[in-house]
């Protein structure tokens, strides 16, 4: 059996040797043109002209087109409010203006500079509390209530107040956005896109230029990464391709630089969070009121959807009796964040971990000691804010399991030792939890269809709505298909995703990935095997011959077959020990007129969470995990190091245990560079600094914790999901935030008694001042 | 001299001419574009994400084989290959048609799931491969902390890296066959030394080319013509080009000059040339010279170290430049020379201002001259970044310290981020010559700081931290010599 072994990722080979193809690797066509983006001169304001006639005139250019070009210049996944090119308001420093078709990059590069764009510029909206003062609010939504808040807080024996501020985040794909638009014959168009969606790009590629979606087609082999910044906002740079291709009749290539995809593109919202708790002399927590804001950039994009999940997660894995939890987006003069990673749920959750970090601090205890007290329970407080039980709860053992295997008590008594030395490092120690939410918050997302063509020669192609861009989702699904058919994983093929196999899909997104896809190609494969154990039954058991080929008659669902079992590339019926060849049986249903193609449609079943009363069901299930981080301050510099972390996951029963760890890896060091070296420095004016690897630090190897454990607990409770797995993308990301309080723990040694204030990231800057703070 | 207008490399075993402007190209993207080696990444076109990163051989180790260096395609233009042989992700298993045997370190990555999303792997597969030229070669093994030194210049955004480690260390080298064994070709070598003893000349309507073979040539073309931009590693250079904020019309690498690639020593002087690398610079002190090795640790990645000169980062005069405040406070020396003849300037009074030296438009810089430490010196440099590694500093701080029992007889320190160039702080040097050491003293120094320091605020940090730093440097230094003493 296929599922449950770490088999190598289906492009592993590919991959290492350099043969993988992305967008940028297709061979240049003859009269393919380059597609180089003219972003905007100022944050704010108006565009009173646009001038590339300078540039016209230059050998090798072919077109400048502008919003005046475009049929239908609006898109957006929630509201199609979004230019593709900016037309006369300006929503942030950079946004595509204008598409240059020309020759060649290189020619791209001499030109661009031709180009004149006059503004008449305004003063901008540059950060939430200036938003919040300006009332520019993007949107609201419902708040969750529970208990009566005020009124505990009122009579709670302690109460802190205070702000947990967070910054973005570059999503730092290292494939740029990218995507080649072809004309075909007929008026339609073929998208190649590093998109997360490719639904969505079609749509709106078509959309733009006044198509019918299906004289669209958008195929997706894979992203050099994609973390959620490719989700929605692959879509219009395709359309801008897509608008060249249709002008020119010519292939049509946009590959962004770095530097332009960072200025250009969104981000992981920042946020501030405003709170009050209360709690009791032990630190169990009474109350809680927190008022969210954050930081939507120029348009509305995914905001809505991402400030919900930040509303879902500020219980982080704590039960709130009372709490009143509301949220807000605002709108700036920026980058329209997006998509990231964990989607709102890092924000919310790492909300609650700094406010536990705190009542640890001014209760002068050990944080372990007051997120144990607070955590969700089993049989009781167990229901969430927004009423949703949390089933088959894994917490209290995984934290406790951590606690013991990390040997934190005994660790800590060391570093509080090491800390009374003075000798210039200053070390701290802390756990954080994620009890994230598996399914899209909205609920029509939940849905895929996949394709399942079995080949005479025992082989399968498979194909779904899933993208790959690295997780190894399709190495997941390869892995689901083996296993029903009992055959090896490398006797099934992972199929590019196109939206003329796979049509109305979701974006890969929200770690539903294998959870969707996989639910399908399940039942696509169960389908199958439905048939094809049908056809074995009647050649057996029936008395019809091998060697007589006649129209069988159609399959009689009714009859329980379940005894027929797919195993070793061999199909047996355990009852009547007759046996064939998967292969032998593949070929006598060909012969007998029966389909070998199976097409399923899955939805994630009983989700029901109202958005009036703020009440149900939000999530299929819940995917958990802790770390415990150790970290070392050079209290020199301020600087960072991650001398140790321990992380232990739950994911039910993992398809392929290798692949996860490597996404529970990944994430962790993703999180911890977001709640660190991640800083995005704006100018004063609002434009963006840090739009490269030399001013935009992600985690290095040399950041890696030195000594890095991870672990998966056994879990087999989970029957919600595709073979008893658990979706794994985002929820190891929020563990990134026990870097962030083991900083805070580390202060505190030096605070002399006062709570520590710090912002994330805690770049050595943020931590050498709070420092310097207590001299 | 046998003048050509060509330049020859081998591409994966393959001989290839590169005649016409093409000489320009970065070397990334001749092969994607030209070549159709398409498993080379551009990724950030700046020598920072190590996506690019192929492997060249320019010289031949102490074996008489090609020795293979990491270095980024995306910096590096054609006209620095001349006479190099240039391994690609492509190269690196032995492929028949479709059919790949694959090298240890891509069947390692594989193994230990160090691939996903793929767009970082080709890099981190040549960086790979470079390591293990050189560990094997020198008959040492992977340890996790040499495979972690050997990958800082590559980012990866999907695995966390841990994957990646564990693909390193477990190599086994046993099972390796070294490229420099299976690319040997006694032909190309002697044909190597052939074309790096020519000079190149290449003219085109608005730009040229010059590879003079001798000091000689270089000298006379640069008093011919002043404004020739000089080439050695093109590592700095190769960024502001690809960022289009420097056009380089008429250029002249010194590559092929041989006497300028020499470092030597003598009783005083370590003697470092023109367009000896960072690397070769760092290999030689810590045979010779260990103490100054741990200097320099901190200084970029393998493929930059690969490349870059150290004479390229002196003249760069960069105020955050990492090897500056160390070569000041050692009181180095800068050798120009034209064709009228020598001088030197020592290093402090080398910088005039804000990325202006003292140095005649006819003048090469031909090599620094770094004292040799004594016996009885304390030396220290520090460096803060954003990130520890692979990072542009903030703040850098060198100190040295001639002592007489106690006393500092010679008090030399420098500070780099916080002014137009690196500074030596004579005021502060003069007050604690010739006194007893005493932490107290030094943080009296750093409290007086502000009266010679003004620093800037920038997206590194801000004048606030910088001013914080520069401080806590005197005190971090009196602390560790003190220890010492």
């Amino acid at each position: 059996m296929s599922v449950g072994k770490s088999v190598h990722h289906d492009s592993a080979i590919g991959h290492v040797t350099g043969t993988s193809v992305f967008i940028d690797d297709r061979p240049r066509l003859k009269n393919e043109v380059f597609v180089g983006v003219i972003g905007a001169p100022v944050c704010a304001g108006k565009i009173t002209k646009i001038d590339g006639s300078a540039a016209m005139k230059v050998d090798g250019v072919f077109g400048v087109f502008t919003a005046h070009d475009i049929p239908h210049n609006n898109w957006g996944t929630i509201v199609p409010e979004q230019p593709i090119l900016a037309f006369e308001k300006i929503g942030y420093i950079d946004e595509p203006v204008c598409v240059i078709a020309c020759r060649d990059e290189e020619t791209f590069n001499k030109v661009k500079k031709l180009i004149k764009i006059e503004a008449k510029e305004e003063k901008p909206i540059l950060s939430i509390d200036e938003a919040i003062e300006k009332k520019s609010i993007l949107c609201e939504a419902k708040p969750f209530v529970r208990g009566n808040v005020d009124e505990v807080l009122k009579k709670s024996p302690h109460t802190l107040k205070g702000a947990f501020e967070c910054g973005g985040q570059e999503h730092f794909y290292m494939e740029s956005q990218a995507t080649i638009a072809y004309p075909l014959e007929n008026g339609q168009i073929e998208v190649h896109s590093s998109s997360q969606h490719p639904t969505e790009t079609q749509h709106v590629v078509a959309h733009a230029l006044g198509l019918d979606y299906s004289q669209v087609v958008c195929i997706v082999k894979r992203m050099g990464g994609g973390f959620g910044g490719k989700e929605s906002q692959a879509a219009h740079f395709a359309a801008m391709a897509g608008l060249v291709a249709y002008k020119l009749n010519r292939p049509a290539r946009l590959a962004l630089t770095k530097d332009d995809d960072m200025m250009m593109t969104g981000k992981r919202h920042p946020f501030k969070n405003f709170y009050e708790v209360g709690f009791d002399d032990n630190g169990l927590v009474t109350a809680l009121k927190v008022h969210i804001y954050a930081n939507g950039g120029a348009y509305v994009d995914l905001t809505p959807s991402i400030l919900d999940r930040a509303m879902f997660h500020a219980d982080g894995c704590y039960y709130l009796e009372n709490c009143y939890i509301e949220g807000k987006a605002v709108r700036t003069h920026q980058h329209s964040n997006t998509a990231f990673r964990g989607f709102g749920g890092p924000q919310g959750n790492m909300t609650m971990e700094s406010i536990i970090e705190d009542i640890a601090h001014y209760l002068k205890k050990d944080s372990f000691e007051i997120r144990r007290l607070n955590l969700y329970g089993k049989e009781s407080r167990n229901v969430t804010p927004y009423n949703q039980v949390v089933e088959h709860n894994v917490l209290p053992e995984l934290f406790d399991k951590l606690h013991k295997d990390s040997d934190y008590e005994k660790r800590k008594a060391e570093i509080k030792a090491f800390n009374e030395k003075k000798n210039g490092k200053l070390r701290g120690l802390s756990m954080t939890g994620a009890k994230f939410g598996i399914a899209f918050t909205t609920k029509f997302l939940n849905q895929g269809n996949a394709l399942v063509n079995i080949h005479l020669d025992g082989t399968i192609q498979v194909s779904t709505g899933a993208t790959e861009m690295g997780q190894g989702v399709n190495t997941k699904m390869q892995q689901i298909a083996a296993t029903c058919f009992g055959i090896p994983h490398t006797n099934v093929v992972m199929m590019p995703t196109s939206t003329e196999k796979n049509h109305n899909t979701s974006p890969t997104a929200a770690s539903s990935g294998a959870d969707i896809n996989g639910g399908a190609v399940f039942k696509a494969c169960e389908d199958l095997l439905s048939r094809l154990r049908w056809v074995f039954n009647e050649l057996h058991n029936s008395g019809i011959q091998y060697d007589t080929i006649k129209t069988m008659p159609p399959v009689d669902l009714s009859v329980d077959l379940s005894h027929i079992e797919f195993v070793d590339s061999m199909v047996v019926d355990t009852k009547t020990k007759k046996s064939m060849a998967f292969k032998d049986l593949l070929k006598q249903a060909y012969l007998n007129q029966f389909s070998l193609a199976g097409y399923a449609f899955y939805k994630t079943p009983d989700l029901g969470f109202d958005k009036n009363t703020c009440q149900g069901r939000a999530f299929n299930y819940f995917t958990n995990g802790a770390a415990v981080s150790e970290v070392e301050i050079d209290e020199y510099t301020g600087e960072l190091k991650v001398l140790r972390t321990d992380i232990l996951m739950d994911l039910g029963r993992p398809i392929n245990p290798g692949i996860d760890i490597g996404q529970v890896s990944g994430a962790f060091v993703q999180g911890m560079g977001w709640v660190t070296t991640e800083n995005l420095f704006y100018h004063e004016s609002g434009k963006l600094l840090a739009h490269s690897p030399t001013t935009y630090k992600i985690p290095n190897i040399q950041d890696t914790p030195r000594v890095f454990n991870v672990e998966l607990l056994e879990n087999h409770t989970n029957t919600r999901n595709v073979m008893r797995s658990k979706a794994v993308g985002e929820p190891p990301l929020l563990l990134g935030a026990s870097v962030w309080t083991a900083v805070k723990n580390a202060l505190f040694y030096r605070s002399k008694g006062e709570v520590p204030h710090i912002t994330s990231p805690a770049t050595n800057e943020v931590i050498l001042m709070e420092l310097n703070r207590y001299e | 001299m046998k003048t050509t207008n060509t330049i020859t490399t081998k591409i994966n075993d393959q001989r290839v001419e590169i005649k016409g402007e093409n000489a320009f190209m970065t070397l990334g993207n001749f092969l994607r574009n030209e070549e159709s080696l398409t498993g080379t990444k551009i990724v950030c076109a700046e020598g920072d994400c190590g996506a690019c990163t192929v492997l060249i051989a320019k010289d031949v180790d102490a074996s008489g084989k090609l020795e293979f260096k990491s270095v980024n395609s995306c910096i590096l233009p054609l006209y620095l290959i001349d006479g190099a042989q240039v391994v690609t992700v492509e190269g690196i298993g032995k492929n028949v048609g479709m059919n790949i045997d694959l090298h240890e370190v891509q069947q390692k990555m594989i193994d230990h799931n160090g691939a996903q999303c793929g767009y970082c792997t080709p890099g981190f597969i040549c960086a790979m491969a470079g390591a293990v030229e050189k560990v094997k070669s020198c008959g040492g093994t992977l340890s996790e902390k040499k495979a972690k030194n050997f990958l800082t210049g590559n980012l990866c955004r999907c695995t966390g890296y841990q994957p990646i480690i564990d693909a390193a260390t477990s190599i086994d080298l046993n099972k390796v066959e070294l490229l420099k064994d299976r690319y040997h070709s006694p032909e190309w070598i002697s044909e190597m030394k052939t074309i790096k003893s020519q000079t190149v000349e290449m003219k085109f309507t608005d730009k040229s080319i010059f590879l003079p073979a001798t000091l000689k040539e270089a000298l006379k073309k640069k008093s011919e013509k002043n404004d020739v931009r000089l080439i050695a590693g093109s590592t700095d250079i190769g960024v502001v080009v690809n960022k289009g904020k420097l056009d380089t019309p008429d250029t002249m690498a010194l590559y092929h000059i041989d006497e300028l690639n020499v470092i030597s020593h003598d009783d005083q002087f370590i003697n470092v040339g023109a367009t000896v690398t960072l690397t070769e610079f760092e290999d030689y002190v810590e045979k010779h010279f260990p103490e100054m090795s741990r200097l320099l640790r901190i200084f970029a990645s393998p493929q930059i170290k690969n490349q870059g000169t150290v004479v390229g980062n002196v003249v760069n005069a960069s105020p955050i430049a990492d090897t500056i405040p160390f070569l000041m406070v050692s009181d180095a020396i800068v050798e120009l020379e034209s064709t009228s003849g020598k001088r030197e300037v020592v290093l402090p009074k080398f910088y005039v201002g804000y990325k202006k030296l003292d140095i005649k438009a006819d003048e090469i810089v031909t090599r620094v001259k770094i004292p040799v430490l004594a016996k009885n010196e304390k030396t220290r440099l520090y460096k803060v970044s954003m990130r520890k590694d692979l990072d542009i500093s903030a703040v850098t701080f060198a100190a040295r310290i001639v002592f007489d029992g106690k006393k500092m007889t010679k008090v030399s320190i420098a500070l780099g981020g916080v002014a137009a160039t690196v500074m030596r702080l004579s005021d502060i040097e003069a007050k604690l010559t010739g006194k007893d050491f005493s932490e107290k003293i030094f943080h009296e120094a750093a409290a007086s700081l502000d009266q010679y320091i003004k620093p800037l605020s920038d997206l590194r940090a801000s004048k606030e931290y910088r001013m914080l730093v520069a401080g806590n440097y005197f005190k971090k230094f009196a602390l560790e010599i003190g220890g010492e003493l």
